[in-house]
């Protein structure tokens, strides 16, 4: 929205989000993720403090340093706090397994060792979300209890059946099936979550689809295979999407923008 | 053309195209029954019927489905001597609706009883997503397209474009195949409803009362009070202004609900406060305390608002001793202190 709106006046902004769950990496996540904060606390903050010259230990002291002051532009509360530590943790670990593989000269390339971090990197991000959105340490650490199966771990039986086999496999591993609570449909629920995790991790994003026209003032977007091309079709195209976004206004409960936060 | 304009030119036409499109699919659904809109569709048609075949200056039990299961017009008929309907329906309906259904029914010399859910005070007319839920709009556009049709043109649009695609997708099949009538769950059936229109059947041994209440959270608009003044005022005043001029009296009571801790704390006693002021102000007799309408839970059939059979008749009793004082002399009918002595006794 930012850079569109900022080309209509003549403005060209640099890249700012590159389809931040892609990553295989919590480096490469903070490359693709919020990229104008980031560039700004490595410049201001990180390289200031030493970055990466002055040995091991301080280089993990100027990421954690750094992540906290991260933490805390975004919220002056614990929670946030949190997770700005989670994610400088994370980082100085992943530096440190990068620094412990090139040691040993290993290149780690096969496509199961991509799937597996990206797939590490996704779920650790997600865990370090639940304390950037809980109103309190109390709901964090609860939602994230439960995350890690603290309170048991249970299915919806309109999900999957408890008589099926993989329903009976999973009660054997401690899972227990309850009704739809609440008039809440998990299958669909599900459904609409499996579909929008498609397209955030294989639909190419704004920025690449455009880049024929030159929508930022850099060019950092990884290119991508399909682009948009701006014709009456893809004109009609997206006004029927901008038809379903002013009928979503109408039917969904008012969510307010959460940046207006920062 | 260029690519740019071209551009420009497909997102009106596309947007017009879809709106088109979407306006069209849901014009031939008005008026196609969806299944899910037909036990209130029946049960508003015999409350209807009841009411137009009794003669004379009636008592009429206005509110949701609070109502319908919580308060027996056939003992305040029999009690008062007062010929009763029942015309408690279903709260999602949202106030507009309830008051306008009982105003194409209430004729000069009636009274109404109006035992509103705390929710319906809640309800204001100028955000139309305060009132119009999933509930009013399947029921509106599948059973009621004349009041559809009443509604501003605005709200109309709104309306349209507030259904949820699942219903459009429901009310256009219903408008190529009218679905068959489901098997209705529990007492969720009019031929539950007694000749004055109370649902019975509620907590018996052939529907017994469910294991555990929709809830078992305070409801919040009385546990921590609704905004001062309430949404609803406008509407209410709207329709209290009508009955002066048609001649027809309004009293006020509270809606029933499970008692929860929560009720007993001060924050609870503001929204009864506001309401008892409001009917107050307007000149309209309330009926009883908002206290003596939060029941214990066993008292419960299925929701915090639903009583069981035998506990509406109760409640009804209790109300009756308010009620009598306030509709004067002559009430009750000398058969209605026979009917009351035996409602007692019973």
């Amino acid at each position: 929205m930012a850079i569109g709106l900022a080309r209509l006046f003549g403005v060209r902004f640099p890249h700012n989000f590159d389809s931040p769950y892609r990553a295989g990496s919590i480096g490469e996540f903070w490359q693709r993720w919020h990229v104008s904060l980031t560039r700004f606390l490595r410049d201001y903050v990180y390289i200031p403090l030493g970055g990466n010259r002055k040995g091991v230990r301080r280089q993990a002291v100027n990421v954690m340093v750094t992540f906290l002051l991260s933490g805390l532009w975004h919220g002056a509360g614990w929670t946030f706090v949190i997770w700005g530590a989670l994610h400088g943790v994370y980082l100085v670990i992943s530096t440190g397994w990068r620094r412990w593989l090139a040691r040993r000269r290993w290149t780690l390339n096969h496509r199961a060792y991509r799937g597996a971090c990206f797939a590490m990197t996704f779920v650790l991000v997600l865990l370090a979300w639940v304390f950037f959105r809980a109103p309190d340490l109390q709901v964090a650490t609860r939602v994230t209890t439960s995350m890690l199966g603290g309170h048991g771990l249970t299915l919806s039986a309109g999900t999957i059946s408890p008589d099926g086999l993989p329903g009976r496999l999973l009660q054997a591993l401690g899972c227990s099936f309850v009704d739809d609570v609440g008039g809440i449909d998990h299958t669909g629920s599900l459904r609409f979550v499996g579909i929008l995790l498609l397209a955030v991790w294989f639909l190419p994003n704004t920025q690449q689809l455009l880049r024929d026209y030159d929508p930022l003032v850099d060019s950092a977007i990884r290119p991508g295979r399909w682009r948009l091309r701006l014709n009456l079709l893809t004109g009609a195209a997206i006004g029927a999407l901008f038809f379903l976004v002013i009928r979503h206004h109408f039917a969904a409960a008012p969510s307010p923008f959460l940046y207006f936060n920062f | 053309m260029n690519s740019s304009r071209a551009f420009l030119t497909g997102i009106p036409l596309g947007l017009l195209v879809a709106l088109a499109g979407y306006l069209a699919a849901f014009g031939v659904q008005v008026g196609a029954r969806t299944e899910e809109s037909r036990w209130t569709a029946q049960l508003l048609g015999r409350k209807a019927a009841i009411a137009r075949e009794l003669p004379g200056p009636r008592l009429l039990l206005v509110g949701g489905s609070g109502v319908l299961f919580g308060l027996s017009a056939e003992t305040l008929e029999a009690a008062t001597g007062l010929p009763s309907v029942n015309l408690g329906s279903h709260a999602a309906l949202g106030l507009r609706y309830v008051l306008h259904y009982v105003q194409g029914l209430a004729r000069r010399g009636d009274t109404l009883l109006l035992a509103l859910e705390y929710e319906l005070y809640n309800t204001g007319d100028r955000n139309l997503g305060d009132w119009a839920d999933a509930v009013f709009i399947d029921y509106v556009v599948a059973r009621d397209p004349p009041y559809l049709n009443e509604l501003p043109a605005w709200q109309h649009f709104e309306i349209a474009m507030r259904m949820p695609f699942r219903r459009l997708k429901r009310g256009l099949k219903a408008w190529r195949h009218p679905p068959p009538p489901n098997p209705a769950p529990g007492v969720y059936d009019v031929r539950y409803l007694n000749a004055r229109g109370d649902q019975t059947g509620q907590g018996t041994p052939e529907n017994p009362v469910r294991e555990g209440l929709d809830s078992d959270q305070p409801f919040p608009a009385l546990a921590y009070g609704l905004p001062d003044p309430a949404a609803a005022f406008p509407i209410l005043e709207e329709f209290l202004a009508w009955a002066r001029a048609a001649g027809i009296r309004v009293l006020a009571t509270w809606p029933n609900i499970a008692h929860h801790p929560a009720y007993d704390l001060p924050p609870a006693r503001r929204t009864p406060t506001m309401i008892g002021r409001f009917f107050k102000t307007h000149k309209v007799p309330v009926v009883g305390s908002a206290e003596e309408a939060i029941r214990p839970v066993a008292e419960f059939y299925d929701t915090r608002y639903h009583l069981t059979q035998s506990a509406a008749r109760e409640r009804t009793l209790r109300l009756v001793e308010h009620l009598l004082p306030i509709l004067g002399p002559g009430h009750p009918s000398e058969e209605g202190r026979a009917g009351f002595d035996a409602e007692t006794r019973k």
